[in-house]
């Protein structure tokens, strides 16, 4: 991969070339406070947050460089989803679908983690021969069926706890045959710190294990439209440009496609 | 307050609100994103100034909600975009969520083509109560049999609970399938299915003696208990079945009781005909010394006890009596199942056929009975099903005794809610529709803080406690109307002649061995006849009781018929109306005239009220000099004398001086928290205000992230029940206790006394 972001419609996503480091990622969540004539503070916070992409093309670029942006902004390719690749390499997951809310809390890696309720199902959109790692903790018995993996109408693989008592860590590892959805079903109460990580390349990790938080890689965005300032056109070839930064936000939930 | 749920979390300082609405939208109901809602009920006084209006008057809720529809629906294209059907909505912090609104949407509209937002504007779903009336209300005055008894009164708050059942709202069970006997007792004793009367009434002091309390339930839902006069022996309800049950049947009764192990409200099924002696099977339900209820199946003249188990809490006595074996059989249920079958060992006295006769009585006044309905189960199945709808049933609405008594029925005729509605400001009480959608009553003695406070609110809870206080609702005379009835009544001596309450403007003819129905309107007056009917001309009684004259010819001519030519029979429809049933045993026709032709079917009562005028007390200055005068007519509901006078020292108290009214209160969320709950605020370091207040005011409203609550206060003064509960949880029993404990806080004169219930009690509390 050359790019930190790849960018269209499921099945034909590319990488969006010519971004420029300081790619920025901002995220709000509503909330409102109260602070009581006693001095207490409130906080009330919204359940989801919405995160918005600023990207930075390259100057003096080709109208080549920003085709694809172009091309969403002015909605010609349909649907349109953003895969973070810094982020799919932590944890593709929802962030409320990594850890519950409720219930005796199981310790992952050192944080105490409540588990995910049971019949919790996840869908997230693969690439087709790219790896993929999935890890999560559980406290249930050993050889019991804690959940099952589902890629596309491929037959579903059950997830098995491993031996041992305590809370042990579950790994698996896929690689799609083409770009597909995978669906996570956790059908037992003690399971948590789900994580899916995307292999830098081959089987290589960008770690050895461990949890990260959730980081709703890929989702649904909208582009808008490209600005830009022309600053040089030659008597052959295209005009080079810059352009501004293209800003791509979040929409929709992630977790059903 | 509404009950929590299990992850409710109201306290938390970091919460996540949430909110779901489900709206009909002419496709049925669906579940819409929502954007933000909000929802307020305000409690507007009628006819009452601001600084009282939190004592009385109604609540319509009304609010509004932004949502997102998927498809972008307009009324030319997309999906269903029908306003005025219902539309819920429930919120919560982040854990389990609450009813919020049960309404119903005005309109729907988009404020831009462009959007996919819609506002939908909410108002509460009074479609039911706005429909016309479908039942004029009447009630029956239980007058007693023989003259010098008095007559028990309705409570006024029975009109709400039976305008109410009509449109659908009930806070006891509606009649169950296969029902032949139903008796709310929510305030009078009008039988619902079946008839019924009030048999036996011992001399009381006074007529007004509406001995009614309230039973909640674990939804906090209350419905109005009856247990009958204090002192002496206790009237009966005499109810006769719809259809005679044959075999067996469920016998269904809810009950309170404040007391322990005291006597059982009862109800006792009659075996066979009227006036036939037998050993009845009684229904009782009682509490006893451990707190449990029980209930109990005895019989009437045997002591034994036939069954005697433990009721589940919060739950109706259910009975199942059955003799289809040729033995009386009990049983009682758990809570989804029954005791084992206990029978009666047979004893020659017990009577076991037909139930065509239920006599309801409460043994005592801490025990009430309410909701009692006897239900015909000639299957095991059916009583399984019996039980099951009685103990599953949900109340949808939730009434408590007004503390009103009254004896002429207010006109029928309007729009049930514009009943409720004069109802609530004629008894100075409170009537609204809550979050899930019930008709809620509450009496003027809840409105001034008669419950316990269920919250306190702190400094940390508030926001902001703005006050204001203002000259603009002091009066300087109270005048309040009412209507007290003119009671016509017979001397109690054997040969008094009762009054003449209807009689035939018309000769009726009857043909021989025929039957003719009169209907006998007695206009205003309400009355209970006198029967039998006897000939005009019986030496002993025709002139005094109920009579009728007949003869042979419309002119009066022709010999006299025999004394039992004639039969009368008469029916109560309503307090002021009987359907009076003439047969003709003779073998010619008859023509109900006396010996001049003039019409002769005469209906007399030994009691019979009519209305009477508009009666009006004072306070304050007098009328010529009086700057700010007001006026409050309480019509045609308070009909005593002592409740009129009580109203009118209330209201005097409320309006003599400016009070301080809190308003726009911002604080901290809580979404359990409903309009009527009695709270108390404490402030002591901005204000210092220490003291009960009502929430007469709720406005909710949320958004992405944001939930706020704002109230509406009305300042409260401690009631005799703050003081009797602390002093309870004192260990205050006694006086020699009481002037203990006053000496150890320091109280010795009367002002101390007043510092200490108006600041020392109120933090107590």
């Amino acid at each position: 991969m050359s790019s930190a972001f790849m960018l269209g419609p499921l099945g034909a996503m590319v990488e969006v070339p010519g971004v420029q480091r300081g790619a920025a990622r901002a995220t709000t969540r509503a909330g409102s406070e109260l602070v009581t004539l006693g001095g207490v503070r409130y906080v009330q916070r919204a359940g989801r947050v919405q995160r918005a992409w600023t990207l930075q093309v390259s100057p003096w670029t080709t109208p080549e460089t920003v085709r694809w942006l172009q091309a969403a902004a002015q909605g010609l390719l349909g649907d349109l989803w953003l895969l973070d690749v810094a982020s799919a390499r932590a944890n593709m997951f929802p962030s409320w679908a990594t850890a519950g809310v409720t219930g005796t809390r199981i310790a992952v890696d050192g944080m105490p983690l409540a588990p995910v309720p049971a019949g919790q199902e996840v869908e997230i959109p693969l690439f087709g021969g790219v790896e993929y790692r999935l890890t999560g903790v559980t406290t249930a018995t050993a050889a019991a069926t804690i959940g099952s993996t589902e890629v596309g109408s491929d037959p579903s693989v059950p997830l098995l706890a491993p031996a041992g008592a305590g809370a042990r860590v579950f790994t698996e590892t896929l690689t799609p045959g083409a770009d597909d959805v995978l669906t996570v079903t956790i059908s037992s109460a003690q399971v948590t710190g789900l994580r899916l990580a995307q292999a830098v390349s081959g089987s290589t990790y960008a770690d050895a294990g461990g949890w990260l938080p959730g980081e709703d890689t890929p989702c649904r965005v909208v582009v808008d439209d490209v600005g830009r300032a022309l600053q040089s056109l030659l008597t052959t070839g295209h005009g080079r440009s810059d352009y501004d930064p293209i800003l791509l936000r979040e929409v929709g939930t992630t977790g059903a496609i | 307050m509404q009950p929590e749920p299990a992850t409710w979390g109201a306290g938390d300082p970091v919460t996540t609100p949430d909110a779901a609405l489900v709206v009909d939208l002419g496709d049925g109901p669906e579940a819409l994103e929502v954007v933000s809602w909000d929802y307020a009920r305000d409690l507007t006084g009628g006819s009452l100034p601001g600084q009282v209006r939190g004592a009385s008057g109604f609540a319509l809720g009304s609010g509004s909600a932004a949502v997102h529809v998927a498809d972008g629906r307009t009324p030319w294209a997309g999906g269903s975009t029908l306003p005025g059907r219902s539309c819920t909505i429930e919120a919560g912090h982040g854990g389990d969520r609450l009813p919020q609104a049960a309404a119903q949407v005005r309109s729907m509209s988009a404020g831009s083509a462009l959007s996919a937002e819609r506002t939908l504007s909410l108002e509460d779903d009074l479609r039911a109560l706005r429909s016309p009336a479908a039942q004029a209300v009447s009630g029956i005055i239980p007058l007693g049999w023989a003259a010098g008894t008095t007559p028990l009164s309705t409570d006024a708050a029975s009109v709400i609970a039976s305008v109410g059942a009509a449109a659908g709202f009930h806070a006891v069970p509606p009649p169950l399938s296969g029902c032949v006997l139903s008796l709310p007792l929510q305030g009078d004793y009008v039988a619902a299915v079946g008839s019924s009367q009030v048999v036996y009434n011992p001399p009381a002091s006074s007529p007004w003696h509406a001995a009614y309390g309230w039973a909640g339930d674990d939804k906090g839902a209350r419905r109005i208990a009856w247990s009958g006069p204090a002192g002496g022996s206790r009237p009966e309800i005499e109810c006769r079945t719809d259809s005679a049950a044959a075999t067996s049947v469920v016998v269904v009764m809810g009950h309170l009781s404040v007391a322990d192990g005291s006597w059982a409200a009862r109800v006792a099924c009659t075996m066979g005909e009227p006036g036939e002696l037998g050993d009845w099977p009684r229904v009782m339900a009682y509490r006893s010394v451990d707190g449990t209820v029980h209930a109990r199946v005895r019989t009437e003249f045997d002591a034994s006890t036939l069954i005697d188990s433990t009721t589940p809490a919060g739950k109706p006595v259910v009975v199942h009596l059955d003799w289809t074996s040729g033995q009386l059989r009990a049983r009682v249920s758990t809570g989804g199942a029954w005791t084992a079958w206990s029978a009666y060992s047979p004893a020659t006295l017990v009577k076991i056929g037909p139930v065509a006769r239920v006599f309801v009585r409460s043994e005592h006044e801490s025990v009430a009975t309410y909701g009692v309905q006897v239900i015909d189960t000639p299957t095991g199945a059916a009583a399984d099903a019996a039980r099951d709808a009685a103990e599953a049933w949900v109340s949808s609405a939730s009434i408590e005794p007004a503390r009103v008594p009254m004896v002429i029925p207010p006109a029928p005729g309007r729009a049930p809610w514009e009943t409720v509605q004069a109802a609530a400001a004629g008894t100075l009480g409170a009537a609204w529709i809550d979050e899930r959608g019930s008709l809620v009553y509450r009496s003027r003695d809840s409105l001034r803080g008669a419950d316990a406070p269920v919250q306190t609110l702190r400094v940390d809870g508030l926001a902001d406690l703005p006050w204001s206080v203002s000259t603009d609702d002091v009066a300087d005379r109270v005048q309040v109307s009412y209507a007290p009835p003119v009671w016509s009544t017979a001397s109690s001596s054997a040969d008094a002649e009762f009054h003449v309450v209807w009689e035939a403007t018309e000769p009726i003819r009857v043909p021989a061995g025929g039957t003719v129905e009169v209907l006998a309107d007695l206009g205003t007056t309400v009355g209970r006849g006198a029967f039998p009917f006897l000939p005009a001309w019986d030496a002993l009684m025709g002139w005094s009781w109920s009579s009728w004259a007949a003869a042979p010819s419309p002119g009066g001519g022709g010999t006299q018929p025999p004394d039992t030519a004639i039969q009368v029979t008469a029916v109560q429809r309503s307090a002021s109306s009987y359907t009076l049933t003439v047969r003709n045993t003779t073998a010619g026709v008859l023509y109900l005239v006396d010996g001049t032709g003039a019409p002769h079917l005469r209906l007399r009562s030994p009691y019979a009220a009519r209305p009477g005028q508009l009666v009006t007390i004072a306070s304050g200055l007098t009328e010529d000099v009086a700057v700010n005068a007001l006026d409050v007519d309480l019509g045609s509901y308070v009909q005593d004398d002592a409740t009129a006078q009580e109203m009118l020292a209330w209201i005097t108290g409320m309006v003599t001086a400016p009070l301080p009214v809190l308003e726009d209160v911002e604080v901290v969320p809580d979404l359990r928290r409903q309009l009527g709950d009695v709270v108390t605020v404490v402030d002591p370091d901005h204000t210092g205000v220490r003291s009960k207040a009502l929430i007469v005011g709720v406005r909710n409203a949320g958004r992405v992230g944001s939930l706020t609550q704002t109230l509406r206060l009305a300042v409260l003064d401690p009631t005799f029940n703050d003081l009797d509960r602390y002093l309870a949880a004192a260990g205050v029993v006694t006086f020699n206790d009481l002037d203990a404990h006053l000496d150890a806080v320091g109280v010795v004169t009367f002002d101390d006394l007043d510092a200490y219930l108006s600041t020392a009690l109120v933090e107590e509390i």
